[in-house]
C-alpha cells in the first residue's frame, strides 16, 4: 500500500530504498532530539519517503530524481510548504516544463481544493507563464467551483488570475450563470461587484451601475429573502447616498417588496437607510407604513423611521436589541 | 467590501475570518477608538456603522454566526464575530441565548467542539474557538479573554 507517485495507478509503488536511481542516497531521519514525547507513528512509506527527501535537500541536490521525489512526498502529505518550496527550487534550476508542472499540481489541487499550498503552487506557476495562463486558470477556476461554488481560495485565484493575466471577456456571464443556479449565492455577487467595478471591458461602476439595478431589484423581487442583492444594491450606490436617495427605483423595489410581505426584514431596513439618509416618503409609502403600524396600536409616532425601528423590533427579533439602540439613535 | 465587511485581500469576499484580522490589527495599532455602548464614535478610518451592520447580519436563525452571507453557520464565527463587536462596543447587541445555545448544540459526546450543530467528531479548533465564544458570552468558570489579542484577560 502507498500512494501513486504520479502515474496512473497501473504501477506497483517501488519504496524509494528499492529504487536503482537513488541507491546512492543515504536517508536522513527526522531529527526529534534525544527524547521524543508522543512520536509520532508514522506508517512505513512515509516515514522513508521524507527519510530520503531529507537526504536530498539537506544535500541541496537539484536533480530529476529530487522532483520525482517530491511528487511522493507532496502525494503522502500535501500540506508540506517545504517540499513545495524544494520542488519549486529544482523546477527552477532544471528550467523544468511549466504546463507540465501545472498539470501536476492540477491534480493534486482537485482533491484537495482547500489547500493553501497548492494554490500558491499554481499561482507561482501561472505568474511564470504569464497571460498565455489565463484561458486555463479560468478553466480550472471554473471546474472546481462547480464542486463547491463558494471555495474561496478558488474565488482568490479567479480574481487574482484577472488582474494579473486577464480573461474579463466572460466574467459576467459567468456570474449570471452562477446566479442563475444559485442567486443566494454571495461569492458571485461578490464577484459581480469586482467586474462591475473593476473590468476594464465594463467601463466602471458609474457607466454599469443603470443596468446592475434593474439586475438586481429583479433578483429581490424573485426572492426577497436574499440578502445578497440587497446588501449589492447598496453597494452600487457607495459613497453617494443622494444618488441612491434619488433612485425612485429603489425605494419602489422596497415598497413593493413590503406590499407583499411587510414582514421582509432586509426591506424595512433598506427604507430606514433611505429615511436616514433623506429619503422623503411618498403618500404611498408612508400610507404602507401607517398600515403596518395599524397591526400594531403600540407605536403611534409621527416619524415614519421610528415607526419602521420599532417594526423591525418585532419583525426581526434577533437583533432586537440593535433595534432598540438604533431607534434611541434616531432622536439625536 | 463593499458591505462593510472585510474580505482577505482587496475584492475578496467579506469573511469572519478576515474582518477579525483586519478590525483587531486596526484596533491594536489604536486605528479604532470606537465604543458604540456609549454612542461614542470618535474616530476610525473605516465606516463602523456598516461593519457593524455586516457582523450582526451574520447571527442566523440558528443563532449561531455564519462566517460569509447565506452559508451556514459555524462554531468559531462565534469568535471571529463576536470578537470584533466586543472590539467595537458593540458586542450587548447580538442575541446571546440564541448564541449560547447554538454553541452548546456544536458540542459533541467527546467534549470537544465541532464546526457545526449535531456533528458527531470534534476538533481542537473549534473546541478552542467554542470555548472562547463561551468567554465572550461571559459564561461562569470561563475566563474572560482579551478579543484582540487571543489571549486570556489575566495574562496582560
Amino acid at each position: 500500500m502507498g500512494s501513486s507517485s504520479g502515474e496512473e495507478g497501473e504501477e506497483e509503488w517501488v519504496p524509494p530504498s528499492r529504487r536503482p536511481e537513488l541507491a546512492d542516497v543515504a536517508p536522513l531521519p527526522q531529527a526529534d532530539g534525544p527524547c521524543p514525547v508522543v512520536s509520532i507513528a508514522y506508517r512505513g512509506d512515509f516515514h522513508e519517503v521524507m527519510d530520503y527527501f531529507r537526504a536530498l535537500y539537506a544535500a541541496g541536490e537539484r536533480s530529476p530524481r529530487a522532483l520525482r521525489l517530491t511528487a511522493d512526498a507532496i502525494h503522502l502529505n500535501p500540506g508540506n510548504y517545504t517540499v513545495w518550496h524544494f520542488r519549486r527550487v529544482v523546477l527552477e534550476a532544471l528550467d523544468a516544463d511549466l504546463l507540465l508542472e501545472m498539470h501536476f499540481v492540477d491534480q493534486i489541487a482537485e482533491s484537495n481544493p482547500k489547500n493553501y499550498q497548492v494554490w500558491h503552487h499554481k499561482r507561482w506557476l501561472a505568474e511564470k507563464i504569464g497571460p498565455d495562463a489565463a484561458n486555463s486558470e479560468h478553466d480550472f477556476t471554473r471546474k472546481i467551483l462547480a464542486m463547491d461554488a463558494k471555495n474561496y481560495h478558488a474565488w482568490s485565484h479567479r480574481q487574482w488570475v484577472l488582474q494579473s493575466l486577464g480573461g474579463w471577456e466572460s466574467e459576467l456571464q459567468y456570474c449570471n450563470q452562477l446566479l442563475e443556479e444559485d442567486v443566494f449565492n454571495n461569492s458571485a455577487w461578490n464577484q459581480r461587484y469586482l467586474l462591475v467595478t473593476r473590468s476594464p471591458i465594463l467601463g466602471g461602476l458609474a457607466a454599469m451601475r443603470d443596468s446592475e439595478v434593474d439586475y438586481t431589484v429583479e433578483a429581490i423581487m424573485v426572492n426577497p429573502q436574499n440578502e445578497s442583492p440587497w446588501r449589492y444594491l447598496r453597494g452600487l450606490y457607495k459613497d453617494d447616498n443622494n444618488l441612491l436617495v434619488a433612485d425612485n427605483r429603489i425605494s419602489d423595489a422596497c415598497l413593493k417588496v413590503l406590499n407583499k410581505d411587510w414582514t421582509c426584514v432586509f426591506a424595512l431596513s433598506f427604507l430606514l437607510d433611505l429615511l436616514r439618509m433623506g429619503l422623503q416618503p411618498s403618500d404611498e409609502l408612508k400610507g404602507t407604513i401607517k398600515a403596518m403600524e395599524n397591526s400594531d396600536p403600540e407605536t403611534g409616532h409621527a416619524d415614519i423611521a421610528v415607526i419602521v425601528c420599532s417594526i423591525l423590533q418585532k419583525c426581526d427579533p434577533l437583533r432586537i436589541n440593535y433595534w432598540s439602540w438604533y431607534q434611541t439613535t434616531l432622536s439625536s | 467590501s463593499y458591505d462593510g465587511g472585510f474580505g482577505m485581500v482587496p475584492g475578496s469576499e467579506s469573511h469572519g475570518g478576515g474582518t477579525f484580522c483586519a478590525v483587531a490589527a486596526l484596533y491594536l495599532m489604536g486605528f479604532i477608538q470606537v465604543d458604540l455602548a456609549s454612542n461614542s464614535r470618535e474616530s476610525a478610518p473605516i465606516d463602523v456603522q456598516l461593519l457593524l451592520e455586516w457582523c450582526l447580519q451574520r447571527q442566523a436563525a440558528d443563532g449561531g454566526f455564519q462566517g460569509r452571507r447565506n452559508k451556514p453557520s459555524d462554531t468559531c464565527y462565534a469568535f471571529w464575530i463576536g470578537g470584533v463587536l466586543k472590539m467595537i462596543g458593540a458586542y450587548h447587541l447580538i442575541d446571546h441565548g440564541a448564541l449560547q445555545e447554538f454553541l452548546l448544540t456544536c458540542q459533541t459526546c467527546y467534549g470537544g467542539f465541532s464546526k457545526f450543530p449535531d456533528d458527531e467528531l470534534p476538533d481542537i479548533y473549534h473546541s478552542y474557538y467554542g470555548l472562547a465564544a463561551l468567554s465572550l458570552l461571559g459564561e461562569e468558570e470561563v475566563e474572560p479573554l482579551c478579543a484582540e489579542l487571543g489571549i486570556i484577560a489575566a495574562a496582560l
